[in-house]
């Protein structure tokens, strides 16, 4: 989509983006002024409280994709689609439990990369870091593309800048603010979201009945509508499992256990999750709707956008825009500040130096945040299409790190072998089930092949893991 | 000379053509279509290859539409324009995944998904 047919005026569009940036920089640098070694600014000082930690869960995960994917599913995909793509909340909710025991078993512990080396080795470890690094930062490049891409079609902005303007002003924040900035905003953004999308739904009613909807489907889209759509059903657990493997093993969710209060993960991830499940319902039902108010889709992502504003024209674009930048900034500055912690921690300080001040340490976690930063911009100005659906072979391959973290937390005779055959071979058969049928069995053939394989290991396990090893010193 | 250049430019004027492919399959029922027109066209769908009982999907000046939600069979397309010019058609082929296999898959889920949810209960349990 061009300038000629953007949604808003780009003076509009430039004058948001202004506001809001200062607004999230502004506030960075508030919540950050406290922070003083690795701890503070990695971990928020472990003191984050319910409120901010529910909504920091939800934010976090209401990334551009839950606003643009969710519909996009429901289009491709119907009523299962959206139900789909709302099943990602299980992450959330059952990683409340996890939560709980990973703070027993782990109270001074700082990243997800702490768990697989302590819990299953050196091996184990690297081929964590290699999934998780791959995931991180395709996730952040797709992201950081989604924000030039959506910004220039929503006002007109030009791609590169509007892609510059969003990681620069994450970026800062995140550097100058760690955890706290990251989780404060998010209390305001996940806020701003969950308002504006609830209100567009209600708009939507208002224009058109759910039986316009129900007929338009039933005659021009009827698979939306059938129980047993094939592709729409093979995605229901593919999906759950995709969710359930990006938030156990991501140390963007680590990252939140360490910092929360003791106590309160269990319940935060739970409300998070629960705030967080209707979410794509609601956004999906704007594309079910698209039909019905006779919007003619020219590209399935941008579905969301266009009912809206044809919908509430001017002042739907203009909240489409604000949730967009909202559901932008919560999702990048988590994965800055959790992936600068994730190489501070597990490669500078473990691999390199060890006796690194704390002091030390927030400096190089803030560098890194730079460097990520202008990585991620190197990649994203090509706007090579394509990079962004790299994405989706991660999806295997955080499958296959479900088991071995799950046994890994509860059972003592998960061992290093399970865990290692099963990243490699469940990650491996995964990916030749997303090339050899689609995209919306690869999570399931990835989990089910490493579940196997952790299951027997454990079984056949002759050795016992001692708890006590997770509670490394700092 | 007006008359001459005016007929000239009919004569020689492109018909519009869908770009997407001279033909199109899916497996999912969903395809996007792109076409190139001058000015506003319209997108036709039809079940017949003589597109006797064509239904518009589309009128504006959009160069692609998202056709998603179709059932299994052959289907046929065609943009015209507001001259009448009419590309060639299109035949689209819907042939969805297997269901026993996707009742298949989506047991297998399940059944990883049970197991996941009983390790992390028993072990909250103990």
């Amino acid at each position: 989509m061009t300038q000629d047919n953007a949604l808003l005026a780009p003076s509009t569009g430039y004058l948001l983006l202004a506001l809001f940036s200062i607004l999230w920089i502004g506030l960075g640098l508030y919540w950050g002024r406290r922070n003083k070694s690795f701890e503070d600014h990695a971990l928020a000082g472990r003191n984050v409280g319910l409120a901010l930690g529910s909504a920091t869960a939800a934010a976090t995960w209401i990334t551009s994709n839950t606003t643009m994917l969710a519909p996009q599913f429901a289009l491709q995909l119907g009523v299962w689609g959206m139900l789909a793509y709302s099943t990602a909340a299980f992450g959330l909710i059952l990683f409340a439990p996890m939560a709980k025991r990973i703070r027993k078993l782990m109270p001074h512990g700082y990243t997800s990369g702490d768990f697989f080396r302590l819990r299953y080795g050196r091996t184990a470890w690297a081929i964590f870091l290699v999934f998780t690094l791959f995931y991180s930062l395709t996730w952040l490049v797709s992201m950081a593309m989604a924000g030039g891409i959506l910004l220039e079609a929503l006002a007109g902005i030009d791609y590169v800048w509007g892609m510059t303007v969003i990681l620069a002003v994450c970026v800062i924040y995140t550097m100058r603010g760690g955890l706290a900035a990251v989780i404060g905003t998010d209390f305001i953004q996940s806020l701003i979201i969950i308002v504006g999308i609830v209100a567009v739904g209600f708009a939507v009613l208002q224009n058109v009945s759910v039986d316009e909807i129900h007929a338009n489907l039933s005659t021009s889209k009827p698979a939306l509508l059938d129980v047993l759509f094939p592709a729409a059903i093979m995605a229901i657990f593919n999906n759950l499992l995709f969710g359930l493997g990006e938030v156990f093993h991501n140390n963007v969710w680590w990252s939140r256990v360490f910092a929360f209060r003791e106590g309160v993960g269990n319940k935060a991830f739970l409300i998070g999750g629960l705030v967080w499940f209707p979410i794509p319902i609601a956004a999906g039902f704007i594309a079910l709707a698209s039909g019905a108010l006779g919007v003619g889709v020219p590209s399935p992502d941008m579905v969301g956008p266009l009912v809206i504003a044809n919908v509430l024209g001017e002042v739907g674009a203009v909240a489409i825009f604000v949730i967009v930048f909202c559901s932008l900034a919560s999702s990048i500055d988590s994965l800055l500040a959790a992936t600068s912690d994730l190489v501070t921690e597990d490669i500078y300080r473990r691999l390199l130096h060890p006796a690194a001040t704390p002091e030390k340490l927030k400096k190089v976690a803030q560098t890194v945040t730079l460097l990520l930063g202008l990585g991620t911009w190197a990649v994203c100005v090509p706007r090579v299409g394509t990079l962004a659906s790299v994405l989706f072979f991660a999806g295997p391959l955080v499958g296959a790190m479900i088991w071995p973290i799950v046994t890994g937390l509860y059972w003592r005779s998960a061992n290093s072998v399970g865990a290692i055959g099963g990243m490699l071979l469940g990650g491996g058969a995964g990916l030749i089930a997303y090339f050899q049928i689609g995209w919306f069995v690869a999570s399931t053939v990835g989990t089910a092949v490493s579940m196997v394989w952790v299951l027997a290991c454990a079984i056949f396990s002759r050795s016992f893991f001692d708890w006590k090893m997770l509670k490394e010193a700092v | 000379m007006a008359p001459l250049l005016f007929s000239a430019s009919v004569a020689f004027a492109a018909a519009p053509e869908i770009t997407s492919g001279h033909e199109l399959s899916s497996d999912t029922g969903h395809v996007l279509v792109a076409w190139e027109a001058d000015g506003p066209a319209t997108l036709s769908i039809s079940r017949d290859a003589d597109l006797g009982d064509a239904q518009p999907l589309y009128q504006g000046n959009q160069q692609s539409y998202f056709l998603s939600g179709l059932e299994s069979g052959e289907y046929y397309l065609q943009v015209v324009e507001a001259s009448g010019a009419r590309s060639q058609p299109v035949r689209l082929s819907i042939e969805h995944q297997s269901l026993t296999k996707a009742l298949w898959l989506t047991l297998i889920g399940a059944i990883i998904t049970l197991g996941i949810v009983v390790v992390i209960f028993r072990g909250v349990r103990r």
